[in-house]
């Protein structure tokens, strides 16, 4: 589009500025976020120095702690990310309105005509002065040019706190010396330009587009437009935002499950209108839960396939808060979806069950459908949710062989005329060491009752039944 | 079995405090992950806690049964051998169990077959028996219902009553009543009591009897925790989610028989069953193979006795092999002992596969300790006459010696197979099988596994076994502070768990390996001697003994091993043949062409059998050898015995003259007059053990074996005194007595047999000849079968070259599978390309035999190869003589392929396809390294020469200018690292440059100081300069990279 002029915020790697902004120590060893160095999880972002050490972002977090073993693991910790993200929109926001959110720390904002603040070098210094002040990061950067990704370049070329404006129809020069990999390529169209020796954005354009196209497929024309400096890709200022959250805080710290439950359906529900009002989909979902004591818990979900569905988004919900083992009455609740970014249409999700598998799991998703609707929502819950009642202590007195003669329930002696069977446990002997010697018995007023005697503590309870 | 006398039971003490009672059913640690303790530890708790007899009940399999009987003949219980046998048809998720054991021979034979046939057409690691085979096989076993995993507990279980009665009512009927009992089992798990009674009130039904067992996983309690860590291993799991898995409580240990009488108080009939059971079973040592198998007789003429036909053989060899002086009495000798221990028709069958090997013109070479054997030799199992070499017969076989003898024979490796194949038609399929190994935890691997099972994160189980040594209290430590970094939650309990558990799990075995080439051959089915099993590789079968297990019970295999340097050297001949029309006869090749040593003595031994090491290059200038004798021993010198005993530089000296011939007493001068008075050969400790302490021939192979075993500190204390006592009574001080002896202990028997190391030399030998008078053929057929020996390929493409053989490339016009000779020149074989295959290779040569391709598209679709692997082709410059350039072939490759695919095209080539240009020198050298490996044109070296030549290397070849102790820098590409164990730190370095190999000798602070840089592929190495004789190193001082982008596409 002749005239126009794209600017490029970037905020690179800013999970690990934001860790060094709020830890000044962090700069002086090399950092990884994603999470803790025993975690199952992947790399969010990772330092320059722990970069040189071949951590990259997606490694696997202990194939990372073994590249760099003397990195700084943190978790990360997305509301600060977006609180950071948000103070960059708004340092650009007052200056244009056609801006457009395309990742953590990454912006777009059409310029042209923005004379009345000066030159573009002027304008750009504006921005990142601002973007500074407001987010508190060190590294931001602006690029300006002719298309979206010639200003990406730009943005990425330029130095922490500065910017760097390609000239108006400069593009294809300046992209020229630019090494292949800027180019976003899937890997086996860089290996195969790269055994031809085409290694640059220049080369690249340098050759016929409908011979790349014969070559590497219709994919490859939009690439080779990228190398020459055609970007048709315009600044959309409706793009999804990056997340939605709904939260709520209980003054009464709740144990129950059936309001947590109730809860988190209604946030579901609330963030499905407003997925379903803006036209978006949503490809993930977060539960946080607070613990009165403070203890934050985080679980996450891939919604497959991306949905709007209130009763999809609900029952993920469910089963996000039926994942949760909380020992303490909880203290509030967020619960975020991640709309679907412009940049996965089109991308397909391959099938990761064998036929079979895929039956059995759908009948079991209508089976459960169909018990729902009957029953309610709430009445039908994962297994996990409910479990037996803990046991109670009872007071027992034994023979001197060490078996129960007599048991005291709810201030009454019962007398032992029988014990049916005796057994042992020793369980958990690497955590939690359970060591119960159980007996099965029938006290005098007719009842069977199961006791036993906790060896390490010397207690006895009553074990109750399932409800 | 081999030794020993039946054990039987101890007539039992009735009393009412510990009853009578036996244990019917164990598991020992070979119930794969399913049990903790060695068949040995299981019986001597047995006879601690006074249980008169031992059922050794594994999951389906007999693998500690040889170990298990000679445990228990040692502490006097008296052994049963059994089985759990995993019941079900392939479509059950969980087989049933059902416990059985062997009350006669017969049983015994049914066992095996039983167990074989469950794990018949199954994965490895699988047993389920289909319950119809159980009919034709119940004569000579007692079944017992079997533990909650059995059919008639678990229908109980399910309260299926009724059924349950059936189910046992039909065991009944395949057994009989007196043979099939209803096993109880307590071990304090919840419903233990009404399981019990329900199996009470069904015995009763049945009119069976019931019979108390312990089943027995470990034997105390706190063994339980490795029982579980065992478990979740072979559920692939952690202890956190094994919860079905694992037991509830610490009750499944051996119990003493008033354990059992407490438990079983209100059914003593229970316990009086297990021991009359007990009572009624032969002892392990009456049904195990005793001595060899029945092996196969080998067919002789007239229906005269093999022994007959063998003593024919022997004796027209002899007079053929010895005309002179034949060694009758030798000879005489032999036999006798070869008629008393059996062995005719062993003898034969050997003979046998190795005539059909030559007559199949597969090379091979009997080797090892048949080498000393006269008959071995006239057989021509063993090309080395022990006569003339001196070799003692007793270390072959003997008497004394304790255990059967195994022949080892080497083939060439790619036709090994047809070995293999032609023993199972000769002999059938049921007759011969591989024998096993048992893969069994050392540190790094218990340590891997318990991590895993303790639920530590992948990154850090990966850690923990590369970095921790249980045994090492700093290495613990260090560890210990690592992990507790983490600041993970319960870390630190969880390490403690670590250090406690991983060491137990030392030496459990964990699964089963195949033997290199330990082949079993019997005249019966092997199945009814040993149970068999299929291995990993398909249609092989291992049987479920190892070596040892096979020793034990003394049976003798033969050793079906593949050398590839018998391949090479076959392949050499026939190139050679090919080439001058004559076929060298390496057989009758003078010993002593001295060609051939001057060409040895300057060190020019890459790709020469044994002696192609930078050790063995290193010494042959010095030791200088100039005959076959030499050459056993320049073998026989870099080994860890004679390095260890300080045995090298004295003989060097000695040999060179620098030092006098002594000996540390007269009496040893016999026994080391052939190497100058120190121990270099197997053999020698033998005579020593004969001539200063007197020992007989098979004692002193008893002492050899000892110090080679791997607990020979223990094992050697009671030969140590008598091996004093012997030499004081021939007069020998004391002090130099125990001298001789120490020396003995520290040569630890890890050196070669002289037999083993002459067997070696002679194919030394021939490839040295080959080298020095066909070095084209010689090298075609080194590069035939790379991988193999010490260097990779590009070095002997460089030498080949140093030699005057031209190499071609890859060429898909002229290459074939292989490597090829033309003329004077080596031609590239296509196999050397990699990501090509062996199948893509044959389909180019196939695809040829039309005629040449016309061109890209002609190329696709002939051969119909993929883009990859064209690619690669095209990268290794296969195509090179189209003229075309390679960049041009890749990209013109899209269209070449799609015509290929499609019909003819119709329509006319754009006219807007990209020209390339032709890619630099360097980038054609390292497109064809990165692709082949090697490169056909200039010397890998290249890339880098430049570099190194800025920093002032000097070239190997001019290395003999320069004076001992001169500094020096030396580069080149890496082409060995070694750290040898007996080198103690020391490492040793191999650099290749145009011009040849030098040798890097780091110290340990030198090579701890340059761990990293040692990894990259080029380096430049600033040193002193040593020279001993015409052997030079260079003392590395400082280590520097060469570094370099190491990417085709970079030039």
């Amino acid at each position: 589009m002749p005239g126009l002029r794209v600017a490029c915020l970037l905020a690179p790697r800013l999970p690990v500025q934001v860790a060094q902004r709020d830890d000044p120590s962090l700069h002086q060893t090399p950092l990884v976020v994603g999470g803790r160095r025993w975690d199952d999880g992947a790399v969010l972002d990772c330092c320059p120095q722990a970069e040189a050490y071949g951590v990259h972002s997606g490694m696997r977090l202990a194939r990372a702690e073994k590249l760099c073993p003397t990195a700084q693991f943190i978790p990360a910790c997305e509301t600060i990310y977006h609180a950071t993200h948000h103070a960059l929109t708004a340092a650009v926001k007052g200056l244009t309105p056609t801006l457009e959110t395309a990742d953590l720390g990454l912006l777009y904002a059409e310029v042209s005509g923005l004379q009345r603040f000066g030159t573009e070098t002027e304008l750009g210094q504006q921005i990142v002065r601002q973007a500074c002040q407001s987010s508190s990061l060190c590294d931001v950067r602006i690029g300006i040019a002719g298309t979206k990704f010639s200003a990406h370049r730009a943005a990425r070329a330029a130095r922490p706190g500065g910017g760097c404006v390609v000239a108006p129809g400069d593009d294809r020069a300046y992209l020229a010396p630019l090494s292949l990999s800027t180019l976003p390529s899937d890997s086996e169209m860089q290996r195969r330009l790269q055994l031809l020796g085409v290694r640059t954005l220049g080369a690249l354009a340098a050759l016929p587009r409908p011979a790349v196209v014969r070559q590497f497929g219709p994919h490859a024309g939009p690439l080779h437009d990228l190398a020459t400096g055609l970007d048709s890709r315009p600044v959309r200022p409706n793009a999804p935002p990056l997340q939605i959250s709904r939260s709520r805080v209980f003054d009464d710290p709740l144990i129950d499950r059936a309001p947590l439950l109730a809860h988190t359906g209604r946030m579901a529900a609330e963030l499905a209108g407003t997925l379903a009002q803006g036209g978006y989909q949503a490809e993930g979902l977060r539960l946080r839960l607070e613990e009165g004591s403070g203890t934050l818990h985080e679980k996450g979900i891939p919604v497959k396939p991306p949905s709007a569905d209130a009763v999809k988004i609900s029952r993920l919900a469910a089963r996000l808060l039926g994942e949760f083992a909380a020992t303490e009455p909880v203290a509030g609740l967020a619960l975020t979806v991640y709309p679907l970014r412009p940049f996965h249409l089109g991308a397909m999700q391959l099938a990761l069950w064998t036929p079979p598998q895929e039956k059995r799991s759908s009948q079991l998703r209508q089976v459960l459908c169909r018990l729902r609707e009957r029953f309610g929502e709430l009445i039908v819950v994962v297994a996990s949710l409910v479990g037996a009642p803990p046991p109670r202590p009872v007071q027992v007195t034994t023979d001197l062989q060490g078996m129960p003669r007599a048991v005291v329930w709810r201030d009454h002696i019962r007398e032992v005329k029988l014990v049916y069977e005796t057994w042992r446990e020793r369980r958990r002997w690497w955590s939690l060491p359970v060591e119960r010697d159980y007996y099965r018995l029938e006290t005098d007023d007719g009842l069977v009752r199961v006791v036993f005697r906790e060896v390490r503590t010397d207690r006895w309870l009553l074990e109750r039944r399932h409800i | 079995m081999a030794v020993g006398t039946t054990p039987h039971l101890i007539p039992w003490p009735r009393t009412h405090r510990s009853p009578a009672y036996a244990e019917l059913h164990a598991h020992s640690d070979h119930s794969l992950l399913d049990g903790v303790t060695s068949p040995e530890l299981l019986v001597a708790r047995a006879a601690e806690l006074g249980i008169p007899a031992l059922a050794l009940t594994d999951h389906d399999a007999l693998y500690g049964a040889v170990r298990f009987a000679l445990a228990a003949q040692e502490v006097g219980v008296k052994p049963i051998l059994g089985a759990e046998l995993s019941l079900g048809d392939t479509s059950s998720a969980s087989p049933y169990h059902l416990t059985l054991l062997v009350e006669t021979a017969a049983g015994y034979r049914n066992l095996c077959r039983l167990i074989t046939l469950a794990r018949q057409s199954q994965e490895k690691g699988i047993a389920r028996l289909d319950k119809r085979y159980l009919a034709d096989h119940t004569e000579g076993l007692i079944a017992l219902s079997g533990c909650r995993r059995g059919e008639v507990p678990m229908l109980l279980a399910a309260k299926q009553f009724d059924r349950a009665l059936e189910v046992a009512r039909g065991y009944a009927r395949l057994f009989g009543c007196e043979r099939f009992f209803i096993e109880l089992q307590r071990h304090h798990e919840r419903g233990d009591t009404r399981l019990m009674a329900d199996l009470a009130a069904l015995a009763d039904r049945a009119g069976l009897d019931v019979v108390a067992t312990s089943n027995a996983h470990y034997l105390h309690p706190h063994q339980r925790e490795v029982h579980d860590v065992l478990t979740c291993i072979r559920n692939h799991t952690t202890l956190d989610d094994a919860n079905g898995f694992l037991h509830p409580n610490a009750e499944y240990t051996l119990r003493s028989p008033r354990e059992m009488g407490d438990l079983f108080r209100p059914i003593p009939l229970a316990l009086e069953n297990a021991y009359h059971i007990a009572e009624r079973c032969a002892p392990a040592c009456e049904v195990l193979p005793a001595g060899p198998q029945a092996l196969p007789r080998y067919p002789v003429f007239g229906g005269r006795s093999a022994m007959f036909y063998l003593w024919t053989l022997c004796e027209e060899a002899l007079q053929r092999r010895y005309p002179h002086d034949p060694p009758r009495e030798l000879l005489s000798k032999e036999l006798a002992v070869i008629k008393q221990a059996g062995l005719a028709d062993y003898f034969l069958i050997v003979w046998d596969i190795v005539r059909f090997a030559r007559r199949s013109s597969i090379r091979c070479l009997g080797r090892g300790s048949a080498a000393n054997s006269l008959v071995a030799y006239l057989l021509g199992i063993s090309p080395i006459d022990p006569v003339a070499c001196d070799l003692v017969f007793e270390r072959f076989l003997s008497k004394e010696r304790g255990v059967p003898p195994d022949i080892d024979i080497d083939f060439a490796a790619d036709r090994r197979e047809e070995v293999i194949q032609y023993v199972y038609e000769r002999y059938g399929e049921a007759h011969a099988a591989m024998a096993c190994t048992f893969v069994t935890y050392r540190s790094r691997s218990a340590v891997q596994d318990t991590a895993r099972a303790l639920g530590f994160p992948p990154g850090v189980v990966e850690r923990l076994s590369e970095d921790l040594d249980v045994r090492d209290a700093e290495d613990a430590a260090r560890a210990r502070e690592a992990v507790t970094s983490l600041g993970m939650d319960g870390v630190e309990k969880s390490f403690q768990h670590l250090l406690r558990i991983a060491p137990k799990l030392h030496g459990i075995p964990r699964h089963l390996g195949i033997h290199n080439g330990g082949m079993i051959i019997s005249g019966p089915p092997l199945c009814e001697l040993v149970p068999l099993e299929p291995a990993t590789m398909p249609g092989r079968v291992v049987t479920q003994w190892d070596k040892e297990g096979l020793e034990g019970a003394g049976m003798v295999k033969i050793d079906l091993l593949g050398l590839r340097m018998l391949s090479a050297v076959e392949d050499a001949v026939t190139i050679a043949a090919a080439q001058t029309g004559r076929r060298p006869a390496l057989e009758r090749l003078p010993p002593n062409d001295p060609k051939v040593y001057d060409m040895l003595c300057k060190g020019q031994t890459v790709g020469v059998f044994q002696v192609e090491s930078r050790a063995q290059a290193s010494l042959i200038p010095r030791f200088q050898p100039r005959s076959f004798e030499d050459l056993v021993l320049q073998i026989s010198l870099i080994r860890p015995g004679p390095i260890q005993a300080n045995m090298v530089h004295p003989y060097l000296r000695r040999r060179k003259g620098l030092e006098p011939v002594t000996y540390l007493h007269p009496l040893l001068e016999d026994a080391l007059a052939e190497t100058l008075g120190v121990i270099v050969f197997q053999e020698q400790v033998l005579k020593v053990a004969r001539d200063l302490a007197g020992f007989t021939p098979g004692r002193a192979e008893l002492l050899r074996r000892a110090l080679s075993h791997k607990r020979a500190d223990e094992r050697i204390l009671g030969f140590r005194e008598a091996f004093i006592q012997g030499a004081l009574s021939q007069g020998v001080d004391q002090e130099t007595a125990e001298h001789v002896f120490d020396q003995l202990r520290a040569f630890g028997g890890y050196a070669f047999p002289k037999s083993h190391a002459a067997a070696f030399a002679v194919l030394t030998y021939q490839s040295a000849w080959l080298r020095q008078y066909h070095p084209e053929a010689f090298f075609a057929g080194l590069l035939r079968h790379q991988p193999m020996g010490f260097y990779p390929a590009h070095v002997i493409v460089s030498e080949a070259r140093r030699c005057g053989v031209d190499i071609h490339p890859v060429d898909v016009e002229a290459s074939d599978l292989l490597a090829t000779v033309e003329g004077r020149t080596i031609r590239l074989g296509l196999a050397v390309v990699t990501g090509l295959g062996e199948a893509g290779g044959r389909s180019i040569v196939k695809a040829r035999q039309f005629g040449p391709f016309c061109s890209l598209a002609d190329f696709c679709r002939r051969t119909k190869l993929g883009r990859r692997a064209i690619e690669a082709l095209i990268w290794a410059g296969a195509f090179d003589g189209w003229d075309v350039p390679r960049r041009q072939l890749v990209w013109d490759l899209k269209a070449a392929l799609d015509a290929a695919e499609g019909p003819p095209a119709l329509s006319l080539p754009p006219g807007d396809e990209p020209r390339f240009d032709r890619l630099s020198p360097r980038g054609r050298l390292w497109a064809e390294v990165a692709h082949t490996g090697m490169s056909a044109g200039p010397h890998i070296i290249e890339v880098v020469g430049g570099k190194l030549r800025s920093i002032g290397v000097t070239p190997s070849g001019k290395l003999t200018e320069l004076r001992n102790g001169d500094r020096v820098w030396v580069g080149g590409i890496i082409v060995a690292r070694q750290r040898p164990p007996t080198a103690k730190g020391t490492a040793f370095l191999a650099l290749e440059d145009e011009g040849g190999l030098v040798n890097v000798v780091l110290k340990p602070e030198v090579y701890e100081a340059h761990r990293k840089v040692l990894q990259s592929p080029f380096v430049a190495v600033e040193g002193k300069l040593q020279r001993r004789g015409q052997a030079i190193n260079v003392l590395a001082r400082k280590i520097v990279a060469v570094e370099l982008r190491m990417d085709a596409t970079a030039a």
